[in-house]
This record gives structure tokens, C-alpha cells and sequence, in this order.
């Protein structure tokens, strides 16, 4: 078995344990969520408690104060664009300007994939965001650094999707169809396929 | 039929601003019905908007199963919904969680991004059993052809750990293999787990430190670079050598980066580093000072950034690099910039700026530093002025006060910060400082006394004329603080006279130089007091009079007058105290009165001597008639008229009755000692009384006997005036007190030694429980007396109730611990201290096991896993004696199947029922009701011979039911859900037919699981063909 004795020096380092992100929320201004992932398992009144405190620290800061708030045994990165807000649960260990960055990119990547992003576009396809999160980000950690390989890999996924489409389905409502022209000629797609049918009957073949 | 889709439900929740609630409800009213649907899409697209309210805030637990329906779905469109769903409603309690294995195992083996999406679900919802079980495909995903799943698995595989830590054991040397990967982004992801790894057992990853110091020099990704700097950081304690090593290739990145974060992370670690630099002996490496310098300037200029997040960096850069170098911020240089920071309007730069101040403070800058804090203070708010003022306090004390220059003006300081209105959580601090000064440093103490005089009388409503100009006119020191002053006035009451010599020219306590002693006693016990002052306060200024009094007897300088007065005052006054509500202040306003009327002051000889006749006369009567004696306490009123002349040959006996000694500032190991003598301080030795102290007393008053001293007179004079009791009832613990004295005094001098021990008690007590010098030692000692009350009365309900405990114990586990406890403290009947202990002991183990789960939480068994043991025999992949030998079902596993065969059981009686006939009519109930539920049996040879992989998570079955073999190619996945395959086409169920059902046609998809060969998918495409084309029918119909 496992040395026991260590154990009390574990659990010290485990108190400052930078394990990634806990959760991310995206909160609007008016302090709606548009997206909230938790990266850790809480229990739904620490979720309801985040989420709170979440509107009461840091909705109501001043744009020109520092993007990290200390909050007991974590803390809040946060970053602001336009409406919305990018609130990340990070230990306290973390590094904050990683943090800022990764939120950064993930901003990057969702804009790469909408196309200048904006908060629509968020309300109306949580599921995508949320894929795209997904794809950056395993139980917290950064996963891609790079946001074409994350859109790269998106967009296969939703080609994937495409091809089992039903024939005669609205393919819009599944396909990415906030991609530019621009962004899908860079992924290597074929501009304007999208606004065919979706791949001929049959599945995958 | 149409449903509404996830725009049409986002559409609608914007548009019905008014009733939103009503709209959602409704909503998931609809979801409710069209998640039972037959038909996966419907079914999907519910679910797709339930994940789309869960976030919002709606429950989605009762939709767990229909996520697992959708995730098994072949559709990769539906799968990524269902995943989706998983993620975000499932919870470490989902029961469900328990039928995903199977097809988590699946699509683990199955194509690229069916792989990918089932490993972000693992990482989301992975359990301990789920961890187990799906080991070794994240481990074999970690060696996949496609970097995209090795990064995704190597993160996951953490996830991983977490639940299940021996899985750590089994699979580090894969892991570490991947930091020689081809892709930098999978090295990235093994670098990333080992951080997070090491952070929790750093020992067990020193070996790899060579591998990661090469990353260091040579890697320029600097997301990756950061981790690494991280790690290398974390290895250091245990380590040393590692440092000195690191603080070259460190400074490096310091001199040369441009990102800023890669920056902050290399002097960060660089400041973890400084403290291990030392060599064994002792010289530090030439380098270091060169570094320290490097590292400051780095941070000054992080400070200096306008960009508020470099300047809170840069704030807790210094922090830590304080720890190591202490005197880093000394240089003035430093100070403009952290004191601008303090003013900053953000609070978390604030009171990371506060937590430097400590380390900037020096004997020399202190004052300044303080005064300027002090600034800070009248305009902070909220917790930070909290902050700020525990920070003074702190910066002041520190050390036994080493860094303070001047402790008057530390005194000031502190009656400047009593005087602020909001601070009252800090009075406890500010008057236990005061207190403290007073007591041990005795030049300021002259000082402490006049400025705690000045503070009592403006209480008294006179307006002060304080040189901070901050306790004038409307703001009062704030009233927690009064007892301490009070203390201080009463403890060195022999000081008032020389504080009067110093009192300068307009400052108030010139104007009372006449009749200071007075003003004291009569701002002590005035009348309002009663109203203002809490109970606490109240006992404090009882003493603290009759001290005062006792000091203006000693005084020579005291006119006769304000003796006078001062003793009218006290006997008009202290009556009212004995009607107080409170019992110690009654007591303390009785022990005193009856002490002023003991010593027969009571305004000449006359009054006192006439009456003595009747007192012996009565102190027998009252002796009959107790009740009477009970009831009516002492005589509040005696004749005031006179001048006694003992007011002077009264001092000796006054102040030593209430004067314990003049304290010496002593050393906090002999005031512990003090604190632990069981009375008081002076009355510990009894034996020492010094009688010669009562001669003039004894002299003057000879026909005194202590029967006629004890307070029974005066009851007998109030009884012959007729006078109504003034207090009642009450009184009488304290008077029962005066009783034993007086039954216990046989001889005269016994008898004044029993009243002055009773005086001295009191005198002393008080001390003990409000003194606010005592008060940590006193709150110590009142609840150990607590507690031992305490255990005395549960000895005594455990004695009666033991029995009846220890029944109930059988059945309450909560009860359990507390009889235990019990028990301990009936054993120990004669010496409770040894109960006690035990179960201090045991409430000691039960805050340690608290802390330690607190923080540790799912971490702590992880950080128990130990590398550096070579793996043993039985340590092995949970999941690999499947795979060696898949024809025989390890019976742990059958028995979770069984389990979930209940529970599906449960869920799906009444579709059972439905659809026990239809589907196969050849199985018997019994048979068919494992055949149905359970994925193993389902999964019968055909598709074992189509899919070769199956065989991994398909232990060969017990019995295979007939109706499996009889469709070899529908079943193909069945297995995921153990959905009952069907025999016939798929008959479209029409939603009024089967509206709750399962409807297993639809999901007898002709398709073997997504991924797989597409060969053995090759076969199907006509029927896929029919069935989108009955699909379309459907809808057709449906619309």
C-alpha cells in the first residue's frame, strides 16, 4: 500500500491544488446565464451559491479594476466582452494570466466559429458552444491550444453530422451555419456546400 | 404534430418576458411528452432543449435514462445531444450512470469523434466504478493513431485517477511515455496531468525531473513552458538541489520572455525556490542576490503596469517573494508604490497591498507607515477596514511590540481607532491592546491611566478636548472598550494623583484637578449607567469606584470635601446598583456597599455605635426568622451627616481589600501561573493575611464584633425604620455568602479576615472574568469550568440513562457517540478531568478528520498513490481478465448487471408487460426479463462474428436467449442498453397506440455501432433506405 505518512503533507498541497478550471459561466450584464459548465462535481446549492456570488462580486465591478477576485479557497478570473461576461472558477494556485488567455481563446475559437461571435449567438446554440468547449477543454484543463485545430476538428464532426442527416431535413439547424465562406474555405471546406441538400439518402457509407 | 425546436423554445422565453416561468413550465411539460416519443428524433430535440432549461436552472435528473436512450442512438447528431445531456445533467448520484458503461466502452473503440465525445462525457461524469471500468480503453486510446484522441484520453485519464488512484499505478508509465510524443499538443496534455499530479505527491514524480528540466530549456511552446515551470516549482520541496539548478534557466525566461503569464510563473517559481537555495552548508549560491534583484524589478514593474491585473500580480509576487527575503521591501523605494496601491479602488489590490505592509514595516518607517494607515482607515469600508485596523494592530504588536517606538502614541493609536464608529468587531482587540500596554509597560502607564480618565468622564457627557480632535463633541468611544479603560483607572487608581500633577494646560482632566477622584467615582456610578451601559461594563465600574475611593482615602493631597463627596456619592449610588437586574453586577454593588458600611463610615461614630444594641438583638431574631433575613437586604440609607474621620484610617483597610498588590509587568509564563491559582491573586494564601492592616479599624470600632459587622445590622435598622426592601429575592446568593462568614467567624480577627477574603474575592473576581488582560486566560478557564458543569450533568442523566442509551445506541448512530462519552464520564465519577480529556481528545480527532476532507476532498486518496513502488502481481488492469478470458463472466460484473436489472426492472414494468408478448413469444417470463434488460445476454453470436471487438465487453453469456439469434442484425448494439431487439420489422407505432412505450422499433436501427468497420455496415443501406423513407411517411402522417 501507499505510504501513509505523506499524507498530511498531500493534503496541504492538495488545499492549493491548480487543477485546472472548477466551472466556467458566461453571465450577462443583466445577469443571465448563457452558459455555465462545472468542470467539478458540486452539489446544486454550491452551484446556485457560485452563481450568486458570481452576480453580486463581480457583475457590479468597475471595468478598469483587476479581473480576479479572491473568493476563499478559490477564486474568480473573469473577463468582459462587450455584454458578457466570462467568469472561470479557477484554485488559487492557478496562474490568472493563463487563465485570461485561455478564456481568450476560447472566446477566439467561438468567434472563429460564428463568425464575430455575439451574444445571440450564444442564447440561440448553447449546444455548439458548448462543443466547442468541450473540445478545448477536458475536465478544466486546455486541451488545444490551438484554435485551428479546435475549429478543424469541429467542423469534421459537424460534416459527420451532416452526412447522417435525413434526407429532406432542415440540415441548417444542425450544420454550423454561423461559418463564414472565409472560415470554411480556410478549414478546407467547400464554400457553399451547406446550402445544398445535406449528402444523398443512405447513411454512412 | 410539430415540436417546437431548441430556437423555437429560446425564441419563445425572449418573447414572453411577462411569465416566463409559466412559459418554461410549459415547455417542459411538452418535453416531458415528446421525450417518451418513439421517435429519436422528437425524442432528441426534447432532450436538446431540457439541457438548454437545465441551464437555466431546471431539473433534468428525471430525463437521465432518455439521455442514455439518446446517446446509444447510432445518429451521431443525436449522439452529440444525448452526450451533451449526459454532461451537463448527470451527477455523481445519477443511478443510471451505471448503464453507460457498456456504451461508453464502445464508443471508445468506435470512431474518432464518437471517441472523442464519449471521452468529454467520461471526463464530466466519471464515477469510481466508471473509472475502474473503462481504464484500460482510455489507456489504450492514449497509443490511438489520431492525436486528437491521444490528448483528449491523456486529460481524461486524470479525470480518471481522481475517482479511481490506483488506475494512477497501472498507467503512469504510459502517460510518461507520451512526453516523448510526436505531436506537442499531446506532450503539452501529458505535461498538464503530470502538474496536476504532482501537485498532489510531488515525491512521486522526482524521477522524471531530468525529462522536464530538458523541456525546460529547449521547449519555446509556452503554454506548455508554464506547466513545466509549474511542475519543476512543485518538485522543489522535496527536491532542494533541484533550486540552485533551476534559478539560471529561470532567470533566463525572465530576461527573455515577452509573455507576460510564462513572466509571472518563472519569478514565481523563482520566489519558491530562493528559500531551498541554501547549500548544506549554509552559503547561499553566488548567483542569488543578482536574482532577488532581478525578480523585484520585474515585480516593481508588474506593479507599476497600468493594467490592474499585472499590479495585483505583481502584488502577490512580492508576497511570496517576501517569504524568502524579507527585507525586500524595506527599501524606501518600494513603499510610495504599495501605499499607492492601498488607495486603489479595487478591493482585491487593496488587500493584497495590505498583506505587504507587514513586511515593509521597520522600527524606524513605522509611525509614518501607521499614520498613513490610519488615513486609509476613515475612509475604507466594508471587511477591508476590518482588515486595515487588524493589520495596524498586528504591525504594532507584533513580536511583544518589538518594532514600536513610542507606546503613547500607540496608546493614542488605539484610543484614535476606539473612537471610529463601525469597528466594533475589533473593540475585543482594541481593549485587550490597551489593557495590555497598561499593564506591562509601565513607563506610558502614568499615561494610559490619565487618558483612560479623560475617556471615562467624557462619557459622562462632559465634551473631551482629545488633541486628534476625534473623540470631541458627538462620538463616544465605542462602549466594549469601556471596560478595559475603566480597569486601567481602578487597577492604577494610585497613579490619578500624579496624572493630575501632569495634566496640562486645557486639556480635561485640568479642569477636574480638584476633584478628580469625585468626578471619577460619581462618572463610575451614575445613574445613567444603568440604562447605557451593558451589565459587563456596569461590574468593571462598580470596582473600579470603589478603587478610586480606596485611592482618594490613601491620598494626603485629597481634600477632606471631596473625600466627602466622593463617599456620598457612592452610598447614593450603589443602591441602585443592588437592584440591577444582573446578578454579578447586584453582587459586586452589595460586596462594595457592605464593605463601605463594614468599615463604619457610614458617617461618624454616632449613628453606627447607637444602633449596635438592637443589632444583637436582632441578629438573633433574624437567625429564626431567615425568610425575613432573605428578603430584605441592607439598609440603603443610612444618616450621611458627619464627617468621619475615618475616611483616612479607612484607606489602609480599603485598599487593601481591593487593591490586589500593584502588578508588576510579568512575564507571560508566571501570568499564566497566576491565572491558574484557584482563587485569586491575592487571597491564594490566606494564611498571609496581614491582620496589622485592620488594627486602626479594630482599634477604632472595639465593640464591633463580627457579628455586629456583618450586614444583619443593617437589616435591623431598616427593619425598626419600616423601610420597603429595596431589592428582593435576588440578592440572595450573594447574601448567603455573607452568611457563611459570619456563621464561620468565631473570633474577631477570623471574623474580619473572613469579610476581607470575601471583599478580596470579589475584588478579585471580577478581575478575572472582565478584565480584559484576563480575558483569554479567563475564557479558557470559565468554559473548562463549563464544561466540567457540563459533564457533570451529563454524568448524571448517563448514570440514570445509561442503559436506555446503549439500547438506543443499537439503532441511532448519532446517539452512539455521545453515550460513549457518557459512559467515559460515569466511569470516571471521582475524576471527571480524565473524562473530560478523552473526550476532548476525541472531539480533537473529529476537527482534524473535518479539516482534512475539507480541502483533500476527492484529492487525498490520489495523493496517497505512491510511483516509486515497483507494481505488484496483483496489480493489474481491472478490466483485462475480460478480455483474456471473455468466456467467463467474472461474477462482480454479473452482479452489477443483476443490479441493473433490477432497476431497469423498476423503471420498465409496465412496458414490459406491453411488450413481453410482442416481442418474442418463445421466452419464458422469467428469462426473458434478463434477456430484456440485461446487455450481455442480448448480445448473442451473429454479431459477435460481424464485430470481433464486441467479445471485449461481451463476456460470453449464460443463457442466450432464442430471439437474439433469431435477428443477428438489429442487436447489434443493443448491448448498450440492453434494449430488447426485435424479431419483426419494425412496426411504426402510432403515438396514440403506444404513447409512453419504448417503441423498440425504432431502435432496432439496422446499424451496427458508429465507427465500426463500415464494412460490416455495408449491408444495410436498402433497409436504411426503407426506414428513412417510413420515417418521412411518419411525419408525412404526423403532420
Amino acid at each position: 500500500m501507499p505510504a501513509t505518512d505523506i499524507t498530511g503533507e498531500a493534503m496541504a498541497n492538495s488545499a492549493i491544488a491548480n487543477c485546472g478550471w472548477s466551472f466556467v459561466v458566461l453571465m450577462s450584464r443583466q445577469g443571465k446565464i448563457r452558459l455555465s459548465e462545472f468542470f467539478q462535481s458540486y452539489t446544486e446549492s454550491e452551484k446556485r451559491r457560485i452563481l450568486r456570488d458570481i452576480g453580486a462580486d463581480i457583475l457590479p465591478r468597475a471595468p478598469k479594476m483587476c479581473n480576479i477576485v479572491e473568493k476563499g479557497t478559490y477564486k474568480f478570473v473573469y473577463r468582459r466582452y462587450a455584454s458578457l461576461y466570462f467568469v472561470v472558477g479557477v484554485p488559487l494556485g492557478l496562474n490568472e494570466l493563463i487563465v485570461l488567455e485561455q478564456i481568450h481563446l476560447f472566446v477566439e475559437a467561438l468567434d472563429g466559429y460564428f463568425n464575430s461571435v455575439c451574444e445571440l449567438d450564444l442564447v440561440f446554440s448553447l449546444h455548439k458552444s458548448l462543443l466547442i468547449l468541450f473540445e478545448m477543454f477536458i475536465g478544466g484543463m486546455l486541451c488545444e491550444s490551438s484554435k485551428r485545430e479546435v475549429l478543424k476538428s469541429i467542423v469534421e464532426a459537424e460534416e459527420l453530422v451532416e452526412e447522417m442527416t435525413k434526407p429532406g431535413e432542415d440540415t441548417a439547424s444542425q450544420l454550423d451555419d454561423g461559418l463564414s465562406f472565409q472560415e470554411q474555405f480556410q478549414l478546407g471546406r467547400t464554400p457553399g456546400r451547406r446550402t445544398g441538400p445535406a449528402a444523398g439518402p443512405g447513411g454512412r457509407r | 404534430m410539430f415540436e417546437k425546436t431548441l430556437t423555437d423554445v429560446v425564441k419563445g422565453i425572449r418573447a414572453s418576458r411577462r411569465d416566463t416561468s409559466l412559459y418554461i413550465s410549459q415547455c417542459i411539460a411538452e418535453i416531458k411528452a415528446e421525450i417518451n416519443s418513439s421517435d429519436m428524433f422528437v425524442k432528441a430535440n426534447a432532450l436538446q432543449k431540457l439541457t438548454f432549461l437545465q441551464m437555466m436552472g431546471y431539473n433534468m435528473s428525471w430525463a437521465s435514462f432518455a439521455s442514455i436512450e439518446v446517446m446509444s442512438s447510432p445518429r451521431f447528431a443525436h449522439k452529440r445531444i444525448g452526450y451533451l445531456a449526459a454532461c451537463q445533467g448527470f451527477t455523481q448520484d445519477t443511478d443510471v450512470i451505471l448503464l453507460t458503461t457498456n456504451l461508453l466502452k464502445k464508443e471508445l473503440r468506435g470512431g474518432v469523434y464518437e471517441a472523442g465525445l464519449a471521452v468529454n462525457c467520461i471526463s464530466n461524469i466519471v464515477t469510481e466504478d466508471l473509472a475502474r471500468d473503462l481504464l484500460p480503453e482510455l489507456t489504450g486510446l492514449t497509443s490511438h493513431p489520431q492525436p486528437y484522441l491521444r490528448k483528449k484520453a491523456i486529460l481524461c485519464l486524470f479525470k480518471v485517477f481522481v475517482k479511481y488512484p490506483q488506475g494512477l499505478r497501472l498507467t503512469f508509465a504510459r502517460i510518461q511515455q507520451c512526453l516523448e510524443d510526436p505531436n506537442p499538443s499531446v506532450v503539452s496534455c501529458a505535461v498538464n496531468v503530470i502538474t496536476e499530479l504532482s501537485d498532489k505527491n510531488p515525491k512521486n514524480y522526482l524521477p522524471l525531473a531530468p525529462q522536464f528540466f530538458k523541456l525546460l530549456t529547449t521547449s519555446s511552446n509556452n503554454w506548455m513552458l508554464i506547466k513545466v515551470v509549474k511542475l519543476l516549482g512543485s518538485l522543489v520541496p522535496e527536491e532542494p538541489r533541484l533550486a540552485r539548478k533551476l534559478l539560471e534557466p529561470l532567470a533566463d525566461i525572465v530576461r527573455n520572455t515577452k509573455a507576460k503569464s510564462l513572466l509571472f510563473e518563472a519569478v514565481h517559481t523563482i520566489t519558491l525556490c530562493l528559500p531551498y537555495c541554501k547549500r548544506a552548508d549554509g552559503s547561499m549560491p553566488a548567483n542569488v542576490p543578482e536574482i532577488v534583484t532581478l525578480c523585484a524589478e520585474t515585480l516593481q514593474a508588474f506593479v507599476n503596469e497600468a493594467d490592474q491585473n499585472l499590479k495585483y500580480l505583481g502584488l502577490v509576487g512580492f508576497g511570496s517573494l517576501m517569504q524568502s527575503h524579507p527585507q525586500v521591501l524595506t527599501t524606501p523605494a518600494y513603499r510610495p508604490i504599495v501605499l499607492a496601491c492601498l488607495s486603489d479602488q479595487d478591493v482585491t489590490i487593496r488587500t493584497r497591498a495590505l498583506g505587504l505592509l507587514s513586511g515593509m514595516a521597520s522600527r524606524r518607517n513605522l509611525i509614518e507607515l501607521v499614520t498613513q494607515l490610519l488615513k486609509h482607515v476613515e475612509q475604507a469600508t466594508g471587511s477591508y477596514r476590518y482588515d486595515l485596523v487588524s493589520k495596524i494592530i498586528d504591525m504594532c504588536s507584533s513580536e511583544k511590540y518589538a518594532l514600536l517606538p513610542d507606546f503613547s502614541w500607540y496608546l493614542n493609536v488605539l484610543f484614535q481607532l476606539g473612537h471610529i464608529q463601525g469597528l466594533e468587531a475589533h473593540a475585543e482587540l482594541l481593549s485587550s491592546q490597551i489593557a495590555d500596554v497598561a499593564l506591562r509597560v509601565l513607563p506610558v502607564r502614568r499615561y494610559a491611566v490619565g487618558r483612560s480618565i479623560e475617556i471615562l468622564l467624557e462619557r459622562n457627557g462632559v465634551p473631551s478636548s482629545d488633541p486628534f480632535g476625534d473623540n470631541g463633541g458627538t462620538t463616544n468611544i465605542m462602549p466594549e472598550i469601556l471596560p478595559a479603560v475603566a480597569w486601567i483607572v481602578g487597577e492604577y487608581s494610585d497613579l490619578i494623583r500624579m496624572c493630575l500633577a501632569d495634566a496640562e494646560e486645557g486639556r480635561l482632566l485640568e479642569r477636574y484637578k480638584k476633584s478628580a477622584y469625585h468626578s471619577i467615582v460619581q462618572a463610575c456610578t451614575a445613574t445613567s449607567n444603568c440604562d447605557k451601559l451593558a451589565a459587563s461594563t456596569q461590574e468593571v465600574y462598580l470596582q473600579t469606584a470603589i478603587k478610586v475611593f480606596a485611592a482618594a482615602t490613601a491620598d494626603p493631597q485629597a481634600p477632606e470635601e471631596e473625600l466627602e463627596d466622593t463617599y456620598k456619592t457612592l452610598r447614593q449610588n450603589l443602591p441602585l446598583y443592588l437592584r440591577s437586574t444582573d446578578v454579578e453586577v447586584q453582587e459586586r454593588a452589595f460586596t462594595s456597599h457592605a464593605l463601605l458600611v463594614s468599615l463604619g463610615l457610614t458617617g461618624g461614630g454616632g449613628g453606627a455605635m447607637a444602633a449596635l444594641p438592637v443589632v444583637n438583638q436582632t441578629s438573633d431574631l433574624l437567625g429564626m426568622n431567615s425568610t425575613e433575613a432573605d428578603i430584605t437586604p441592607i439598609q440603603p440609607d443610612p444618616p450621611l451627616t458627619g464627617r468621619s474621620p475615618g475616611y483616612r484610617n479607612a484607606a489602609s483597610v480599603l485598599n487593601y481589600t481591593t487593591k490586589p498588590g500593584p502588578m508588576k509587568p510579568s512575564s507571560a509564563r508566571s501570568q499564566k501561573k497566576k491565572s491558574q491559582s484557584p482563587i485569586g491573586v491575592d487571597v491564594s494564601d490566606i494564611a498571609s493575611v496581614d491582620i496589622s492592616v485592620f488594627s486602626s479599624l479594630l482599634d477604632g470600632v472595639s465593640r464591633f464584633t463580627p457579628m455586629e459587622v456583618s450586614f444583619t445590622k443593617q437589616k435591623e435598622t431598616l427593619l425598626s425604620e419600616g423601610r420597603p426592601p429595596p431589592a428582593r429575592a435576588i440578592p440572595g446568593e450573594s447574601m448567603q455568602v455573607f452568611d457563611n462568614s459570619r456563621f464561620s467567624g468565631g473570633a474577631d480577627s477570623a471574623g474580619f479576615g473572613a469579610v476581607s477574603n470575601v471583599a478580596a474575592t470579589a475584588g478579585g473576581s471580577p478581575m478575572r472574568h472582565n478584565d480584559p488582560f484576563y480575558l483569554r486566560t479567563n475564557d479558557t478557564t470559565t468554559t473548562e469550568t463549563q464544561d466540567i458543569g457540563q459533564f457533570g450533568m451529563i454524568e448524571l442523566t448517563g448514570v440514570d440513562g445509561e442503559e436506555t442509551h446503549n439500547e438506543k445506541s443499537k439503532k441511532k448512530k448519532k446517539k452512539k457517540k455521545q453515550s460513549k462519552s457518557d459512559h467515559q464520564n460515569t466511569i470516571a465519577v471521582g475524576g471527571f478531568g480524565v473524562a473530560v480529556y478523552d473526550s476532548d481528545e476525541e472531539g480533537e480527532e473529529l476537527t482534524v478528520g473535518r479539516q482534512a476532507k475539507k480541502p483533500g476532498k476527492e484529492f487525498a486518496s490520489l495523493a496517497r498513490v505512491d510511483l516509486s513502488e515497483p507494481l505488484r502481481h496483483d496489480e493489474v488492469m481491472p478490466e483485462r481478465k475480460h478480455r483474456t478470458v471473455p468466456d467467463n463472466p467474472p461474477s462482480e460484473r454479473a452482479s452489477k448487471k443483476e443490479k441493473k436489472t433490477k432497476k431497469e426492472k423498476k423503471k420498465r414494468k409496465k412496458e414490459k408487460a406491453e411488450e413481453a408478448p410482442a416481442a418474442s413469444g418463445g421466452i419464458e417470463g422469467d428469462l426473458l426479463g434478463l434477456g430484456f434488460e440485461s446487455p450481455m445476454p442480448v448480445q448473442s453470436n451473429p454479431p459477435m462474428q460481424t464485430m470481433p471487438q464486441s467479445n471485449f465487453m461481451a463476456p460470453a453469456q449464460a443463457q442466450p436467449p432464442p430471439v437474439a439469434s433469431s435477428n443477428a442484425v438489429s442487436d447489434a448494439f443493443e448491448d448498450l442498453l440492453g434494449l430488447q431487439p426485435t424479431t419483426a420489422p419494425p412496426q411504426l407505432p402510432t403515438p396514440a397506440s403506444q404513447p409512453t412505450s419504448f417503441a423498440p422499433a425504432n431502435y432496432g436501427q439496422p446499424f451496427p455501432v458508429m465507427g465500426m468497420n463500415t464494412a460490416q455496415a455495408a449491408p444495410k443501406p436498402s433497409k436504411k433506405e426503407k426506414k428513412s423513407k417510413k420515417e418521412k411517411k411518419k411525419k408525412k402522417s404526423k403532420a
